[in-house]
């Protein structure tokens, strides 16, 4: 049967404008996240991309007007563009998809109305249609959103799809911004941290949000330094809507189905850092028998950018592997989970070969992917 | 690998319906919100959790129960083996909306949690105890292509997959939930049950 191997990839985050400067900047500890406390809004911590610089790199990179886009639109379509620029595809190639990621799109047009931007595009499929035409792409997109899981899930899709012979390349971009609507949604429900994320801490005290859009060209093609998709899986709780399991079944069920005869090299979580998340993946990796495997959270960093997050963390995980370096779990200091994990606490050089990525999210929603080179 | 569709249901205005026979009627000029709330009583459900979903997860609800009772009866099914695929227009536009609403005055956290397509996913889950694949696909329309394809890659590992179309608005509901899976050995059966192909998925949709 065909593989699915990821080739080149961008993200567009407050740490970095391309794949590189931002496995620069968390190879050397530096998080996008700070201190956003306003007169409006009790104290919260999110990791947040400068307006000025995003108009100004999208005015030189791209000859699309800045007025007709949003913010999601328009960090999607720069980074999207920069893996069609850096690999070459053929976008107007029938053998060619584009799956666009996402958990709340435009949402700010709810509250924020523009003279430039129709009223449509608060509907997923028009933002990104409106990225996909600005890209040239002659397929039609598809378009998944799924809760906090909506990244990975595009991958794993796009890993199927390319498996089963549908398309030969497929580019997955994933984005989310953070707006008013998300920011007041999760400060309702008490889950963001008043400083900067401690995901498996004993002391962490909830999430940070954050955004980011990220990019992965995926195709059947084994090229040097390629990284195989090699299992993915999904799965649902059945448990709660907006509670994780308390004894990891979903999560726990994907990590049985990827189990080959090699442990992991380490695993990259979900770690949000609220209490109860970090605790159920703790449970289900003691259940999978991975709880010695080094593990680490990236939501230090990047903050929680919800539907680009799948993406943002796979390609850290694939620059890991091709670049032998183990990065650390950054805010972590003392164990904080039931199952004492073998959390990364310093980044360093290491050859490794897989590594498992996990994410969770509402609605039960949890996916797994083994990533080999 | 033959597939083949098992049974469907079909949630409009005027009630729902399972393999062409009426579940459900809803009595005219009533509001749609309303609407959900009587066809849910006329199944005689019973689960008090309905009445606290936006309406998507009750319109979901509704239209996966005349599909997954048997599966909650019959231990033959193995519950990781089932696959929840969906798909709207709107993702959770309704909900995202009302709760817009509540928030220059006191965010609502019980209507930001449904603030998210896939939150039905999860809502059906619960009900049937199925722990499978999940996906929410948004497309502009009701696409059998997509969803015939993607079935047919999730039936290669798994046993039953539950397709669906959702899209709820202030004035329309339009459900359509099938369920496929490989055709049965049992020649007896064969015939009973219709090809797994996107122009049958589509005629069963315009019906």
């Amino acid at each position: 049967m065909t593989s699915a191997y990821i080739q080149h990839s961008n993200i567009i985050s407050p740490l970095g404008f391309n794949t590189a400067e931002n496995f620069t900047s968390v190879c050397q500890g530096i998080s996008g996240v700070k201190d956003y406390s306003s007169s409006s809004q009790k104290k919260y911590y999110a990791a947040a991309l400068n307006n000025t610089l995003l108009d100004a790199f999208f005015c030189s990179q791209t000859k699309c007007n800045p007025l007709y886009y949003t913010r999601a639109e328009k960090m999607s379509i720069l980074s999207a563009q920069d893996v069609i620029n850096t690999s070459n595809i053929e976008v107007s190639n029938p053998r060619t998809l584009f799956i666009f990621s996402t958990t709340k799109g435009n949402v700010e047009l709810l509250e924020n109305k523009s003279a430039y931007i129709p009223e449509n595009r608060i509907y997923l499929y028009e933002t990104a249609h409106a990225v996909s035409l600005a890209l040239g792409f002659k397929n039609k997109p598809l378009v998944i959103s799924n809760a906090c899981i909506s990244g990975l899930l595009a991958l794993i899709v796009a890993k199927r799809l390319i498996e089963n012979n549908q398309y030969d390349s497929i580019i997955i971009t994933g984005v989310d911004v953070l707006s008013d609507f998300i920011l007041s949604g999760f400060n309702s429900l008490n889950a963001l941290s008043t400083e900067a994320c401690k995901p498996f801490d004993k002391d962490r005290s909830g999430i940070n949000l954050g955004e980011a859009a990220a990019t992965v060209l995926l195709s059947k093609e084994r090229k040097e330094k390629s990284v195989r998709m090699e299992a993915a899986y999904s799965s649902n709780d059945a448990n709660h809507i907006s509670g994780p399991s308390r004894t990891g079944e979903g999560l726990y069920q994907c990590l049985q189905k990827i189990q080959t005869k090699n442990t992991p090299d380490f695993i990259n979580a979900h770690g949000t850092a609220t209490i109860y998340n970090d605790e159920m993946e703790a449970v289900a990796f003691s259940r999978a028998g991975l709880q010695g495997v080094p593990v680490a959270s990236f939501k230090n960093y990047y903050g929680h950018t919800l539907g680009a997050a799948g993406v943002v963390e796979s390609i850290l995980c694939v620059e890991s592997l091709r670049q032998e370096k183990m990065i650390a779990s950054k805010g972590f200091e003392k164990q904080g989970t039931s199952v004492a994990l073998n959390v990364i606490q310093n980044t360093h050089h290491k050859k490794s070969t897989s590594c498992i990525k996990t994410a969770s999210g509402f609605g039960g929603c949890n996916a797994v992917a083994l990533y080999t080179i | 690998m033959n597939t083949v569709i098992h049974s469907y249901t079909r949630l409009k205005n005027e009630g729902l319906w399972h393999n062409k026979n009426l579940c459900a009627a809803a009595s005219e000029n009533k509001e749609l919100v309303k609407t959900l709330d009587e066809l849910y009583k006329e199944m005689v459900l019973e689960y008090p959790k309905f009445y606290k979903m936006d309406s998507l997860c009750k319109a979901g609800i509704l239209c996966a129960e005349p599909l997954l009772k048997n599966t909650d009866t019959n231990p033959s099914f193995d519950k990781q083996k089932i696959a929840l695929v969906f798909s709207n227009k709107n993702a959770s536009l309704q909900t995202d909306c009302a709760y817009e609403h509540t928030r220059n005055t006191f965010p609502s956290p019980s209507l930001f949690v449904y603030t998210l397509p896939n939150i039905v996913i999860g809502e059906v889950a619960i009900k049937h105890k199925i722990t499978g694949e999940n996906i929410f696909f948004i497309e502009p329309s009701f696409n059998a292509q997509l969803l015939y394809h993607y079935a047919e890659i999730l039936l290669q590992e798994n046993d039953l997959v539950l397709c669906a179309w959702l899209h709820i608005t202030d004035n329309a509901l339009d459900g359509f939930f099938y369920t496929v899976m490989k055709e049965p050995i049992d020649t007896e059966k064969k015939s009973t049950f219709i090809q797994h192909k996107a122009e049958n998925i589509h005629k069963l949709y315009m019906q």
